[in-house]
């Protein structure tokens, strides 16, 4: 786990505008609906990577990062490809939007 | 984004969501311009993003006016600026080998044209060590030099 942990601070340090990869072969998603995991709301530096690293390995290995306010953030994600199903996903993880990675659509 | 009318604060909210959104996932970044009664002026600009996924002008124009339409009852001019990559970005490990390949180029003579140790290159070129745009150009334009040459 600590091998991929500084894999990814790697990634998020040369893609600070922000990056979603799956795990643990550290590819971009490049398409469908991104969802923030509300279980890894305000995770931030070392510790809120191992938080959102471990969520993201027994739930669907995906993890996103982003550095915001002179820290990094992560979150476990969540793509989905059906719309209709990421409007669900949205609110069952109340989040204000979700966006579309091919298309940069907002729902 | 800077707040373009005054919003109330769910809708602020969800503004600074939406732009942040853009610009983690797609490396769109959205300016206000100006505004008068009639127009609000933004500036659309798309930057390199790690997914790769790159819209046109058109595209972009289209998403910045239905994404902030909500936001107001203006009109919304875009001006749009698309990702264009570097020609330095082809510079990958892959590319090299292939360039030292073709021009029968061995590592020994690129440590000293270069001036770069050997464990440098040679890390870049199997991919033990990442590395961004300036040792891409540097690679590019080495290469691209020896074309140069070969025309004289």
């Amino acid at each position: 786990m600590n091998t991929l942990a500084k894999q990814i601070k790697e990634i998020a340090k040369q893609n600070p505008q922000g990056f979603t990869i799956y795990l643990p072969s550290l590819e971009p998603v490049r398409n469908g609906w991104v969802i923030a995991n509300i279980k890894t709301q305000n995770c931030f530096g070392d510790a809120g990577l191992q938080k959102a690293l471990k969520f993201a390995m027994t739930y669907n290995r995906i993890i996103g990062g982003w550095f915001d306010n002179g820290n990094y953030y992560f979150d476990a994600s969540i793509v989905e490809p059906n719309k209709e199903k990421a409007l669900i996903l949205k609110e069952l993880h109340k989040q204000i939007a979700i966006i579309n990675l091919e298309t940069l659509e907002i729902a | 984004m800077k707040t373009i009318t005054l919003l109330n604060p769910t809708k602020a909210k969800e503004l600074k969501v939406i732009s942040d959104l853009l610009r983690k996932h797609g490396g769109l970044y959205v300016y206000y311009v100006k505004e008068n009664e009639n127009f609000i002026t933004l500036k659309a600009i798309q930057k390199k993003n790690h997914s790769e996924n790159y819209l046109t002008q058109k595209q972009i124009i289209e998403r910045v006016k239905e994404t902030f339409s909500k936001f107001t009852d203006k009109t919304i001019r875009v001006g749009a600026t698309i990702y264009e990559a570097s020609p330095v970005e082809v510079a990958t490990p892959v590319w090299i080998k292939k360039q030292m390949h073709r021009r029968n180029i061995a590592l020994k003579r690129m440590v000293k044209d270069l001036g770069v140790a050997k464990a440098d290159i040679s890390a870049n070129i199997n991919g033990h060590k990442k590395y961004g745009n300036r040792s891409k150009a540097m690679y590019y334009y080495y290469f691209n030099s020896l074309d140069c040459q070969v025309a004289d």
